[in-house]
């Protein structure tokens, strides 16, 4: 059974009379790793906040369709339920911390849930570790920098311990290293066995971590597949995705040359450069 | 070309302290095209609210157009420069598009006629004329963008700076904002950019600064800053998608060739396939 | 501006100190609070109002952190001169010199100094996530007491929120300082909507992180400290009302003043 199920899904925000999404269905399996993306205003922020209830539960609007996380139907039940399922880490780290220490900010998911207080430092003296995070302990979030608020962030739902991870552009108030590192996280997260679903743009540092990816338009599935194979096609070009550089490379010089398989890392591009090329390999 | 801004050992203390400019020296000549790359923190945004005087240096000396900016007033500096900031929901108020791009005009004491006139041009220029009269709050998130940069160069200042325009924007947006800035740039303005996006930087601009911990780390051409290892590690920096491709590659040729854009490469390997570009 | 925020802030914001009011359970700091509010509400008497300072000062050297207070009063202190001058002025009228009004303003402020004092001492040794457990334990709903933890929290994202309208609005020729008042408060506009068109944006935003965090989801919820009044906040309640309950007794039944 997939983890979360969208069956035909299409959905009004309050007042619209414009689908903000529109016949979607698609399934996360467990131990996915599913890249969402596509031009902005597309509806990839919608889809993911439908995952845990957001939507319909706090932003109303008309719902057609169904979302089933794990077997049970989001609209009747709570979000805060559906949290124990999936947790959601949204974009801003400014609009998510909600405390003033950070580990009154791990234990404040833990707290509402009601669980005792041994188990809550239990689990948050775990996230702190597995995280790197044992040293922010006593700081004040909000005057931590930006990649290390989203860490905590990140801790703080961890500590929920929900099976399926949602980002939605985790990485966008980061500059490009913090990014990079915390993409990597995000892999790592993925590779000890939560199910990710992340929103992102920047395609050339997250598509390789990837299995499945989304293209949305127009709150519409436009595409859906394996990265190595979606994003070289011209369809993803006509959306505005931002497809890696050295895709776009190879498919330019691809009546040249003949390209087996697409890259989809950096280290795959350089390895198809000198295939192309005719270098030898360096072992 | 003269001098459009000079900084001399500029440093500068916020209030609490903390100490977000390190002695910079720079000079930006008129007409040029710059950007100013560095991870958050490194003073990129300090900086430039130097250039307009909403931030008086506590030492040092910031010159626009040759004027000190502590002897005269945001406004009148804001006139010949304008800043573009990153979140539009952070300057709208007005009703309509229209007013929105009206606002610096008013505030700078344009005759009535000048204003319709230049806002009309920008409008179109901007490709949001039809929504003149629409709140610029209805507007799509690149539109938006669209807006703001609007209500700048309504004005027609000499020196724009941009903050972070391609931020969470897809590629027909930053194809746009491409564009816009080609045209200013052929019209002589001085453009400053600022920005994570060095894979935008690359494609357009042919001076780079980078900045860490409140200093200036490299100021010449992309080139030669991003295939330099040393410069790299200090600078935090990710190397553009084509730089990197290249390095990882380690082919002899193409990392004498340093080629920064797809263009380049292309033309590169497409020497290397003909045969003519040799392989040593 | 800037300054007068991060003031506000610094007196609010709660940061880890190993000493002895840290380790003091909210309520029974509460009470002292009330109590040294009210000593200075009742006591007329300069004398004894510089006995109260002086017990105040005592509990920041013995436990807080005096560096902290400081900095969070420095900005205050100053507004507290402005605000002297100004009651001095007005009410010494048409007089330049007037001792006596000098006298009597300066006790009024000495006052209102001590009041601010005393809560810089409470809030910069409580962290308000405990206090907010101690208003639950006295029958406060928990989601009310949140709202303080909550916008302690938002003080200096508002604060730069406002701050960044400010800039992009001078950006674009924005002269606060002129034109008639009429036009200043059109003028003012231009900065409090956008302000509150963000902070209106960023309340969805905060609603759906605490929907995300299971917020409300249970009655009881539990908290990762629990506060409790032991041995030690006896003792310390005792030696902390006593010499405020002195004070005010020696207000009412002066022995030699």
């Amino acid at each position: 059974m997939p983890i979360i199920e969208v069956d035909n899904l299409t959905y009004y925000y309050p007042g619209s009379s414009k689908p903000a999404l529109a016949n979607i269905s698609l399934n996360v399996e467990k131990g996915d790793f599913l890249l969402i993306t596509g031009p902005s205003g597309s509806g990839k922020s919608t889809l993911v906040r439908t995952f845990n209830g957001l939507i319909p539960h706090l932003f109303g609007g008309r719902f057609e369709g169904k979302v089933l996380v794990k077997g049970k139907d989001t609209r009747y039940c709570s979000v805060a339920e559906l949290s124990k399922t999936v947790g959601i880490v949204f974009q801003d780290p400014e609009n998510q911390i909600l405390t003033l220490s950070v580990e009154r900010e791990i234990a404040f998911g833990l707290e509402n849930l009601g669980l005792p207080r041994k188990v809550i430092r239990e689990r948050m003296e775990k996230v702190l570790k597995d995280l790197n995070i044992v040293h922010l302990r006593e700081r004040i979030p909000i005057e931590l920098s930006v990649g290390e608020q989203q860490k905590v962030i990140v801790a703080s739902i961890i500590a929920m311990m929900p099976e399926v991870l949602v980002f939605d552009e985790p990485t966008a108030h980061m500059d490009p290293l913090s990014a990079l590192k915390f993409l990597e996280l995000v892999h790592e997260l993925n590779k000890r066995g939560y199910t990710v679903v992340v929103v992102e743009h920047r395609l050339d540092l997250v598509a390789k971590y990837a299995n499945k990816i989304i293209i949305l338009n127009n709150g519409r599935i436009v595409v859906k597949g394996e990265p190595r194979n979606i994003l070289p096609s011209d369809i993803a070009e006509e959306c505005g995705v931002d497809v890696p550089r050295y895709i776009r490379f190879f498919k330019r010089i691809s009546n040249l040359a003949k390209i087996s398989r697409y890259p989809i890392s950096d280290e795959e591009a350089a390895e198809t450069l000198k295939e192309v090329l005719g270098y030898g390999r360096s072992y | 070309m003269g001098e459009a801004i000079e900084v001399r050992n500029l440093w500068y203390i916020y209030p609490n302290g903390v100490v977000a400019l390190k002695g910079i020296n720079l000079e930006i000549r008129l007409g040029e095209k710059v950007a100013i790359v560095g991870p958050n923190g490194a003073g990129k945004s300090t900086l430039i609210k130097h250039f307009n005087g909403l931030l008086k240096p506590t030492k040092g000396v910031v010159r626009v157009f040759g004027v000190d900016t502590r002897k005269t007033t945001v406004a009148t500096l804001a006139r010949r420069i304008g800043i573009v900031f990153q979140n539009p929901y952070h300057q709208f108020f007005s009703e309509k598009v229209w007013d929105e791009v009206a606002f610096a005009l008013k505030n700078f004491g344009f005759p009535e006629e000048t204003i319709r006139h230049r806002v009309t041009k920008v409008l179109r220029l901007f490709d949001l004329y039809d929504y003149a009269d629409r709140s610029p709050f209805t507007l799509s998130s690149g539109e938006m963008r669209r807006l703001a940069m609007a209500s700048i160069l309504a004005y027609d200042p000499d020196i724009i700076v941009f903050d972070e325009p391609t931020v969470g924007q897809d590629r027909f947006h930053k194809e746009k904002i491409r564009e816009y800035i080609k045209l200013l740039s052929s019209q002589g303005k001085t453009i400053i950019l600022v920005t994570h996006d060095i894979d935008f930087v690359v494609e357009e601009f042919d001076r780079l600064i980078v900045m860490s911990e409140g200093r200036i780390i490299a100021d010449g051409a992309p080139r030669e800053i991003l295939y330099n290892e040393e410069i790299l590690t200090k600078a935090s920096l990710i190397l553009p998608q084509i730089p990197r491709l290249v390095k990882y590659s380690e082919i002899p040729f193409l990392l004498k060739h340093k080629p920064l854009t797809e263009d380049e490469l292309l033309i590169a390997v497409l020497g290397i396939l003909r045969g003519d570009g040799g392989r040593c | 501006m800037l300054s007068l925020v991060s003031s506000v802030y610094e007196i609010f914001v709660f940061r880890k100190k190993a000493k002895l009011l840290y380790n003091i359970d909210p309520r029974v700091k509460m009470v002292q609070l009330i109590v040294t509010l009210i000593a200075i509400a009742l006591t007329t008497n300069l004398i004894l109002q510089l006995f109260i300072m002086a017990y105040l000062i005592a509990f920041t050297v013995i436990g807080a952190d005096v560096r902290r207070i400081l900095r969070s009063i420095r900005t205050i202190l100053k507004m507290l001169i402005m605000f002297y001058i100004i009651i001095y002025v007005v009410n010494a009228f048409p007089q330049i010199v007037n001792l006596n009004v000098a006298f009597q303003s300066l006790i009024a402020i000495f006052r209102f100094f001590m009041l601010i004092y005393s809560f810089s001492l409470f809030f910069t040794t409580t962290q308000l996530d405990d206090l907010a457990q101690s208003l639950c334990k006295l029958k406060v709903p928990y989601h009310i007491a949140f709202t303080l933890t909550l916008s302690v929290r938002f003080i200096p994202t508002v604060a730069k929120d406002f701050l960044t309208v400010y800039d992009s609005q001078r950006a674009r020729g924005l002269e606060m300082e002129k034109g008639s008042f009429l036009k200043r408060v059109k003028k003012f506009l231009a900065l409090l909507i956008p302000v509150f068109i963000v902070s209106f944006l960023r309340v969805d935003r905060i609603a759906e992180a605490l929907e995300s965090r299971a917020f409300g989801l249970v009655k009881n919820r539990t908290f990762l400290y629990e506060v409790k009044v032991g041995l030690k906040d006896i003792i310390f309640l005792v030696v902390a009302i006593t010499p405020l309950l002195t004070i005010l007794y020696l207000q009412y039944y002066p022995i030699y003043f």
